[in-house]
């Protein structure tokens, strides 16, 4: 049988989803319990039907994050291959990342510097608003990856620590 | 004097786009100026002809002075219309126009210049006849001065940078010793975000509402009030709500908040378009604040109730012509609203947003307006203002406006990027925003309320299923031939 991939609306749960097309018909099954239905380009967006229920829906695809507005508002699903998320997981939280695009507008710490829970690592400025991005943790830092006056987008690498534990030879 | 035959719009994005409008529907051909972030974008494709600046920022090419007056001798352009924001404000912009033999379009520069020193333009109002806070008089000479006259007018009390602005040098105190606080918190972050850490201090209004009037003057010895406008719906300083007439003002009201803002205009010399803001109390007290020698972001509601093309009217004045109508002429008709719509996540601190444009669709119809800068497919980023769309509507009752714009916020599609939109909706829904119950801390104290909703199981199904039956994913695998996708319809 084929993988599944989990889908979640916002801040809200995953679902275990997979799906069956059949012609232009598909069968979508969510947690185990499967529903009829089809996605039809519609006027200058789509129509959804799932059962016996129709939704005009837009839709913008952005590689795993799809972006629908529907019932009045935009909503942001996240795809998530759930093979590829436990490869990713061990990394969370050796990285600081940028919540947010900006300029960096100090660098407090140099690889190697041992670092306390809370301690300012790096300041950054975005639209006029300066936040301090601080270690979540006791460790040394491993890379930093900005200097002063770079800009980034949210999500971007600031400072790696070295992780806890060695990772084993795979 | 005549009309310019062209005329360079010194701003980029949804005002730039809305001034090229104006010039177009006046038979003037229009000349942008942008950055190469901008390229692309809708101001210069609207232009008749775009002239690129270059900075050492994307923000600092539109504050090329010397670069602006190139390419307003390069196209030919006689006058130069500054929008809000960069150069609008500056003195030595128009005084450097003027000496190129280019026109301003915008007040003199002693009035911008006497305006935008808040001391100053406090005491000027002062002398005027417009309420004044009792405060400082000026700026406090230390901190044991501020401690003085706060102790003498009474807590709490406000402590604000004379060059302020944005919310920048500002802080309230409860007492002496948050008072001696708020003073070199005040005066340091001034010094750092202005370069002058003059500080002065008066009355804090609990709960105030921010109302502004419009005022429109030509060099003729005309000045009129379009009414007021409500903006009390703020986050970090910044207004994201606006409307006109306000629910807290009544005819005879707007009649005397008007008049001082006439008095105030008269007594700068002041022509073009400006806007006297005010803070109103519980009570009905009003209050000078500051005056804005520009075009104000908020202007199409104000435009909306009174007919009046505020931008062209710019255009005439700085043309020297005379306005065509009196104070009697100006009426107010039905209410208007506008939602501004930012590229931030309202529901995490109002962070700005980046990100590509995937799909936009605006709605369009009577009673709404839609003032844009955006093109699908294009970048926001950081580097400039997060501001995407005005949404405004008019009705004939303020209830028929908000009805009309919640529709139009609700068939507003901007997908790629996080963007306040539905956030506005829900304040446009609160029981106390349609009640009129607004101060400039509303977001704060009903930020409980104003949280989003999370979708109900159904709703959340069909967003789930529309997901999967988009997502490419999926069809990275066979597809189940007919016979074995038969038996996905069995069921349990």
């Amino acid at each position: 049988m084929s993988r599944s991939f989990d889908i979640s609306i916002g801040e809200g749960d995953a679902f275990s989803v997979d799906v069956a097309r059949h012609g232009d018909r598909a069968t979508v099954t969510i947690e185990g319990r499967p529903y009829h239905g089809s996605l039809r380009p519609a006027g200058d967006g789509y129509e959804l039907t799932l059962e016996d229920r129709t939704e005009r829906l837009w839709l913008f695809v952005a590689g795993d994050t799809v972006w629908l507005h529907a019932f009045g508002q935009a909503w942001q699903a996240q795809l998530v291959d759930p093979v590829e998320r436990s490869r990713a997981t061990a990394v969370s939280g050796d990285t600081a990342t940028a919540p947010m695009p900006g300029t960096v507008i100090a660098v407090n710490v140099e690889a190697g510097a041992a670092v306390g829970a809370g301690q300012t690592l790096v300041v950054i400025e975005s639209m006029k608003m300066q936040s301090e991005i601080i270690a979540e943790r006791d460790g040394v830092v491993d890379r930093v990856f900005v200097a002063i006056g770079d800009t980034f987008d949210r999500g971007a690498a600031l400072v790696a620590l070295e992780p806890l534990d060695e990772p084993e030879e795979g | 004097m005549s009309l310019p035959a062209k005329v360079l719009v010194a701003n980029r994005g949804e005002i730039a786009v809305r001034i090229i409008r104006t010039l177009r529907t006046m038979g003037i051909a229009s000349v942008a100026v942008f950055h190469a972030l901008d390229a692309d974008g809708r101001a210069v494709r609207e232009a008749d002809e775009a002239v690129e600046l270059t900075g050492d920022t994307p923000v600092g090419s539109y504050l090329d002075i010397a670069g602006i007056i190139a390419a307003c001798q390069a196209t030919g352009a006689e006058a130069v219309h500054p929008g809000f924001g960069f150069l609008s404000e500056n003195a030595d912009f128009a005084e450097q126009l003027a000496a190129a033999g280019i026109t301003f379009i915008g007040p003199p520069p002693a009035a911008i210049r006497a305006m935008g020193d808040k001391i100053e333009s406090k005491r000027l109002a002062a002398a005027a006849g417009v309420p004044t806070l009792p405060g400082s008089d000026g700026a406090v000479a230390d901190v044991d001065e501020a401690v003085a006259v706060a102790d003498r007018i009474g807590y709490p009390v406000l402590l604000k940078a004379s060059a302020g602005g944005g919310g920048k040098g500002m802080r309230t105190a409860a007492d002496a010793a948050a008072c001696r606080e708020a003073f070199e918190r005040a005066s340091s972050e001034a010094l750092a975000s202005f370069g002058d850490g003059r500080v002065f201090v008066e009355r804090y209004v609990e709960r105030p509402r921010h109302i502004e009037v419009q005022v429109l003057a030509d060099a003729h010895g005309t000045v009129l009030h379009l009414a007021e406008r409500e903006c009390s719906i703020q986050r970090r300083y910044q207004k994201v709500i606006e409307e006109s007439p306000s629910p807290a003002v009544d005819a005879a009201t707007r009649e005397r908040i008007g008049a001082t803002a006439v008095a105030l205009a008269r007594a700068v010399g002041y022509t073009s378009a400006g806007t006297v803001e005010m803070i109103a109390d519980e009570q009905g007290g009003f209050w000078f604040l500051e005056m804005n020698t520009r075009l104000q972001v908020e202007h199409p509601v104000t435009e909306a109730i009174t007919g009046i093309d505020i931008v062209a009217e710019q255009i005439r004045i700085a043309a020297g012509e005379p306005l065509a109508f009196g104070q009697d002429d100006v009426q107010v008709s039905g209410h208007a609203i506008e939602c501004r719509i930012y590229a931030e996540d309202a529901d995490a601190g109002f962070v700005p947003a980046t990100g590509r444009l995937g799909l936009v669709r605006f709605p369009a119809g009577p009673g709404v307006r839609i003032d844009h800068g955006v093109i699908e497919g294009q970048d926001v980023s950081s580097s400039f203002d997060p501001m995407i769309a005005k949404v405004i509507a008019h009705g004939p009752t303020r209830d028929e406006a908000l009805e009309l714009l919640r529709d139009a916020l609700h068939s507003t599609v901007l997908l790629g990027v996080v963007t306040n939109t539905a956030f506005l909706a829900r304040v446009l829904a609160h029981p106390a925003f349609r009640s009129g119950e607004t101060h400039t801390g509303f977001l704060d104290d009903h930020a409980a309320e104003l949280a989003p909703v999370a979708p109900d199981v159904e709703l959340e199904r069909c967003l789930v299923a529309a997901t999967a039956l988009a997502s490419p994913r999926f069809d990275q695998r066979l597809a189940a031939p007919e016979p074995l996708a038969g038996m996905g319809e069995w069921r349990p």
